[in-house]
């Protein structure tokens, strides 16, 4: 579970701090940054679990475009990055290098893991707490030596084959595992209809491609003897109950063709091949299943091809689906460490009638001067709660009132 | 103070395609200029439920906003001045005597703001995509004796770009990309907001806004 994310130099980030709840729903602008807040997520976790050309090949734009363009058209020659989770921090600095008899590509400069138990609590340190000092006492795991200037390429940057205390590799090896269930939804309806290949991937790509061998893989790591399908019972429920012309699907493994289908029932239909399903319905199954599974997705603008009674009954959902941090884990027989977690983009203002403020954050631009020189940059800001305070100690700027969030609203607009 | 964040007080909403881009372009300027030590300019927010010829919806809609700016922007046009000036006189009263602290700033262009589009001609054949304007109406310092900014604002795009301006959302585009484009140094001939931009140096030193 990603508890903050911290972004500076990346894209249209400078000196960017958030605090994830486990259901966020990113709302703002269009070119506000919210996808390349998505975007920077999947970068560090593709980059710690995979390698840095995995991850730039995994987001928008080009290795050398990833770096934050000032209004003059220089660019900053550094990233720094910061991922909380519930008990560790992992700092990832990156640099543009051109070493000499070498491709120039981005280099790491720095990474490390930083314990959060002594911390104090949020708010009161979340401004001033710098990516740099430790305080006394704090516990770090060093991931590489600083000087290394040596472009990783092919291993995760958290595969460093460095020899370290068992206890030290058991923290790398959790937060590796929470970084590689990093996954993205940029849904396509091509991609969704298609079919898979026995034996292919088990997950499903940020397109929807893949989405059959995804569902069975999920059937698969939950089933239980009373319960062939496992969590994909579930799944199959809430669809009926969003899509409703829809009564039932099933996976057919078809051994002769070597691949994998959905099929779909109706009421009045026995079977619907997946190429005959309407968009909204694949979205939605697609959606459904990603949140059903463990770890951290992150689904752009769910809301695309989605009645709005609807989006409202799936963003409840989600809500519910995502663990809730004050609820104990095992009461719904949920392993502690595999909790879920959600994060949505969207330009619907159904969002604000369903989701409580809280979890709810809005992203827009804002003016940063450096040395004469003007840049947009991305700032966020939270809703300010009914009669709630505008200034909240440790955030950056006022909250939104009600006049900018009436824009959002119906885009107000009167006419002239 | 390293952040700058003002609202908006305007007249209609046609305002609101230009003039809180044109004025926040114009503070990234004023303070890169004269306030090097402050490092962010925020958007410009209008407040569209204020009304701006009586104070109390203005002050109405201010409060809801209550410590989310350091700065109220005022606009209202300034023709004819018998009528104007009291307006603008009777707001700067009831915004002293409030219990809010920020100042006021008045926006005040001799005629109608849409003149301020007029000033840079560069800008202007930019945004029309045509190579220059064959018939240039008046600019820089000049442009506030234009009598209708609106009509010449017409002119420019039938006559010059071939474009209907009574086409659906043709003038609200054209005034944000004009707004985007126009060069602040251009506009800062012209009178009436040179009188805005000394009086936004002056609240803002108010404010505590420190020089170099
Ligand atoms: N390297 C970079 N440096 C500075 N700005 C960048 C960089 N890369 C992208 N941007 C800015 O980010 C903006 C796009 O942001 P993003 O794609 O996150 O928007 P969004 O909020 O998802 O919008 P939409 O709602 O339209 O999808 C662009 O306008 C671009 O100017
Ligand atoms: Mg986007």
């Amino acid at each position: 579970m990603i508890t903050r994310i911290e972004i500076d130099g990346f894209k249209s980030f400078q000196d960017f701090k958030l605090d994830v709840p486990p259901f966020l729903v990113l709302i703002g602008t269009n070119a506000s940054g919210k996808s390349n807040l998505l975007d920077a997520l999947n970068f560090v976790a593709t980059a710690a679990t995979r390698g840095l050309d995995a991850a730039v090949a995994e987001v928008r734009g080009d290795a050398r475009g990833l770096f934050r363009r000032r209004g003059d058209g220089t660019r900053v020659d550094r990233m720094s990055f910061a991922l909380e989770f519930r008990r560790w921090r992992y700092e990832l600095r990156l640099s543009w290098a051109v070493p000499e008899g070498a491709l120039e590509g981005i280099v790491v400069e720095a990474q490390r893991l930083v314990s959060l138990e002594r911390r104090l609590p949020r708010g009161r340190d979340a401004e001033s707490r710098p990516l740099q000092g430790v305080e006394i006492g704090e516990q770090v795991i060093e991931l590489l030596p600083t000087s290394s200037a040596e472009p990783v390429g092919l291993s995760g940057l958290l595969d460093s084959p460095v020899l370290r205390p068992k206890a030290d590799s058991r923290i790398v090896w959790d937060i590796r595992r929470e970084l590689s269930e990093v996954r993205s939804l940029h849904l396509e309806a091509g991609s969704l209809r298609r079919a898979s290949e026995f034996g292919g991937p088990k997950r499903m790509h940020s397109t929807g491609h893949n989405l059959p061998n995804y569902l069975r893989f999920l059937a698969r790591e939950t089933a239980s003897e009373n319960r062939p399908l496992g969590v994909v019972a579930e799944i199959k429920m809430h669809l009926v109950g969003l899509v409703r012309e829809i009564s039932d699907f099933v996976i057919v493994e078809d051994e002769r063709r070597r691949d994998v289908r959905l099929e779909f029932a109706s009421p009045y239909d026995q079977s619907l091949d997946a190429e005959f399903a309407s968009d909204g319905t694949l979205r939605m199954l697609a959606i459904l299943a990603s949140l059903h599974d463990h770890g951290t997705v992150a689904v752009e603008e769910p809301e695309n091809g989605v009645f709005p009674e609807r989006l409202r009954q799936m963003l409840g959902l989600a809500r519910g689906l995502v663990s809730d941090p004050r609820e104990s884990p095992e009461r719904y027989g949920m392993a502690e460490e595999r909790p879920r977690q959600a994060i949505f983009t969207s330009h619907s203002p159904v969002v604000l009638e369903v989701v409580p403020y809280e979890n709810i954050a809005f992203l827009d631009m804002t003016t940063a001067l450096e040395n004469g020189i003007a840049s947009r940059v991305t700032r966020v800001r939270r809703l300010r709660e009914d009669g709630g305070p505008v200034r909240i100690t440790g955030e950056r700027w006022p909250r939104i009132t009600d006049s900018e969030l009436d824009r959002f609203r119906a885009g107000v607009e009167e006419a002239v | 103070m390293r952040s700058l964040s003002c609202v908006l007080v305007r007249e209609g909403p046609s305002d609101d395609w230009f003039l809180p881009i044109l004025l926040r372009r114009a503070l990234e300027n004023l303070v890169v200029e004269c306030f090097p030590a402050c490092r962010e300019v925020q958007e410009v927010r209008s407040l569209t439920q204020a009304g701006n010829q009586h104070p109390t919806p203005v002050l109405q809609a201010l409060e809801q906003e209550r410590g989310t700016f350091d700065v109220v922007l005022y606009h209202h046009d300034g023709a004819p001045p018998a009528k104007s000036d009291p307006v603008i006189e009777r707001m700067r009263q009831n915004w002293a005597t409030s219990d809010f602290v920020e100042p006021l700033v008045a926006v005040v262009p001799m005629r109608e703001t849409e003149a301020w589009l007029l000033a840079d001609h560069v800008a202007l054949a930019k945004v029309l995509n045509v190579r220059r304007l064959t018939r240039a109406p008046a600019f820089g310092s000049e442009v506030e004796s234009c009598q209708r900014p609106k009509a010449v604002v017409d002119m420019l795009l039938r006559d010059e770009a071939g474009i209907n301006p009574n086409k659906y959302g043709v003038l609200q585009n054209f005034y944000v990309s004009v707004a985007e484009t126009t060069d602040i140094g251009e506009l800062r001939k012209v009178p009436a907001f040179q009188q805005w931009w000394n009086d936004m140096i002056e609240a803002l030193e108010g404010l505590g806004y420190q020089h170099g």
